[in-house]
């Protein structure tokens, strides 16, 4: 290879790495400026990720459909999760579909088992992780704990979601977004 | 001479190869003459470990920086410290293409550096928006990200990232993509006949043969599922990539004895422990016939390889290259008789005993005292380790293993004495 191509394939290269981050940081953005808020309960937990960092990890309570009876699935299948927001303005599935629904909101998901007997399809949902600083990740999951023990303590994630593509905007205790949470928390 | 003159002469010299006044075989002899490699490569090592490890350690520093996740770092921030350290990497690579190109330290330490920027730039990019557990993506965009700084700057370090990174990429994904594994590692191939073709005894040949070899036994387990392939398959297909490995560094005679060694090494583990199976059951032939075509295509593929490297330069005095050669046979022959468990017990501990002996004779036929050796030390291995198979009393294990120290001895002495002579 000659020197002047291998300049030339360089500055492609370059450009290509910065076009994929740009593009990612892009779609998002644009899903949080645009898209649709939706409220989903949550139960958190702490682990930690070698690369990012700390993170809470989510669970979700209503992270599953009505299974309808000639619908054919495996595991790993992905599909379309219809949403639909309940009396307390909290995400419900409410449908599951191979298709893209028209008229809906929805999310783009995965199939993580199907329990026969309860008639219920459990996705796993496209955000599972809050990243927060370390030591922040540490306190709030003493405080998520800690409440937890005494009764039951609202938290949810807010998510953003436009054409099936969800970013998740925060982490809320019990209304309050979660570094406020825990700033009250600490000045009392 | 002072260091001054001979790094001028160093220099000099391809100059003069390239004008016709010397040819390439008098520049080796003057370069031996003056010990100019040696001299140069000390020199060059030291700068180009430090190069490497500041690159890694720098890069590993800035990533777990960055995973401390600094709460006051708005979304804008951490946007434009992607963008500066992508750019800003980029330009001290660009720059050693344009006016360090001949410096491998320059070479291998900005391309490092570049690798670790980018994996840390995905990273800080799902941190930012709390992206799902996707480990297997983010490892993927990654490499294949990282992958063409290995051609356009000639760098080793970011080609072994690679391959750890694709091998880790594999492991975590499993059989789902057990055919696009041996495509993302054959990428670095051509890297790899290049650097061999340029000097076959570099450092970088022998680095990239052991990520390679590793390479190799890890992507063979993704493409076999642990959970769903048969034993007696993994034995027979490892065993094969085994001799591949064996033949291979053979022919290529490199300086690093990696593929030797560990085909050697791997082709008699597997050897040994079918020689060590006196039950029925625990090799099952019949499973040979249980995989499916990926396996049975791996298979085949791997004895053209071994065909023709051993058809290529065929030669009734390399002997050893058919000793391990036939490695493959002498499984199928045995799984044959895998019903009368005692018949292959009989083949498979001959064809240990040939190998022990083989590299025995061959030891004294070249006058490698090392080889020479390891064929006793085999031969030694496995008649005491063939001892713990039967049931007899320790006073005749006892006097076993004294009667083969005694023979290890005596046979090393004679060795000896007839290298001397």
């Amino acid at each position: 290879m000659n020197k002047k191509l291998k300049i030339y394939l360089f500055v492609l290269l370059a450009i290509i790495q910065l076009a994929i981050p740009a593009v990612m940081i892009a779609k998002r953005e644009l899903v949080l400026k645009n898209g649709k808020a939706f409220k989903f309960a949550t139960a958190p937990v702490d682990p930690y990720d070698a690369f990012r960092g700390r993170y809470v990890h989510l669970n979700f309570k209503n992270n599953y459909a009505p299974l309808k009876e000639n619908l054919k699935l495996n595991r790993d299948q992905r599909g379309y999760a219809h949403l639909k927001k309940d009396s307390n303005g909290f995400a419900r599935i409410d449908k599951f579909t191979l298709t893209p629904p028209e008229d809906n909101d929805y999310l783009k998901v995965k199939v993580r088992y199907i329990d026969r007997n309860r008639n219920r399809i459990y996705f796993e949902l496209p955000f599972n992780r809050y990243y927060l600083e370390e030591s922040t990740a540490k306190l709030a999951e003493k405080y998520y704990q800690g409440a937890n023990q005494n009764q039951d303590i609202s938290s949810y994630v807010v998510v953003r979601v436009d054409n099936g593509f969800a970013v998740l905007e925060d982490l809320y205790l019990e209304g309050e977004p979660i570094l406020d949470y825990i700033e009250n928390r600490l000045n009392e | 001479m002072k260091n001054k003159h001979l790094n001028w002469l160093y220099q000099e010299l391809p100059k003069l190869i390239e004008e016709n006044i010397i040819s390439k075989n008098t520049s080796q002899e003057i370069r031996e003459y003056y010990n100019l490699d040696d001299k140069r490569n000390k020199e060059q090592n030291l700068l180009l470990i430090f190069s490497i490890l500041g690159a890694v350690l720098i890069g590993s520093g800035i990533i777990l920086l960055l995973a401390h996740n600094w709460a006051q770092l708005t979304r804008l921030i951490r946007t434009i410290i992607i963008f500066t350290g992508l750019v800003g990497a980029q330009s001290l690579a660009a720059w050693v293409l344009l006016k360090r190109r001949k410096s491998i330290s320059w070479r291998e330490g900005s391309a490092t550096f570049l690798t670790f920027i980018v994996g840390s730039a995905i990273a800080l990019i799902g941190q930012t928006y709390n992206l799902p557990a996707d480990l297997n993506n983010f490892l993927l965009t990654w490499m294949l990200l990282s992958l063409p700084l290995v051609y356009l700057m000639e760098t080793t370090i970011p080609a072994v990232i690679y391959l750890a990174g694709i091998s880790w990429w594999g492991i975590i994904t499993g059989s789902q993509f057990s055919l696009l594994i041996w495509l993302l590692a054959a990428l670095i191939i051509p890297y790899y006949i290049k650097q061999i073709s340029v000097n076959k005894r570099s450092r970088k040949v022998s680095i990239l043969s052991w990520a390679l070899g590793l390479t190799g036994i890890i992507t063979i387990s993704v493409t076999l599922d642990l959970y769903n392939s048969k034993l007696a398959l993994w034995r027979l297909i490892y065993l094969n990539y085994f001799v591949v490995l064996y033949l291979l560094g053979q022919e290529l005679e490199l300086k690093t004895k990696v593929f030797r060694g560990a085909g050697l090494i791997g082709t008699y583990i597997v050897m040994y422990q079918l020689g060590s199976f006196t039950k029925l059951g625990y090799f099952k032939g019949k499973e040979l016939l249980e995989g499916n075509l990926t396996v049975y295509f791996l298979i085949f593929l791997l004895w053209a390889v071994i065909a023709y490297l051993l058809i290529r330069n065929f030669n009734y005095k390399k002997k050893n290259r058919l000793l391990i050669g036939v490695a493959p046979i002498v499984l199928l022959l045995g799984a044959l008789f895998s019903q009368f468990f005692a018949v292959s017990l009989i083949i498979y501990n001959a064809y240990l005993l040939l190998i022990g002996l083989g590299i025995l004779l061959i030891g004294l036929e070249l006058e490698i005292m090392k080889l020479s050796n390891l064929g006793v030390l085999l031969i030694a291995l496995q008649i005491v380790g063939r001892f713990f198979l039967l049931d007899i009393s320790f006073v005749w294990r006892g006097i076993v293993f004294l009667l083969v120290g005694i023979g290890f001895l005596v046979a090393n002495l004679i060795i000896n004495r007839q290298l001397k002579e």
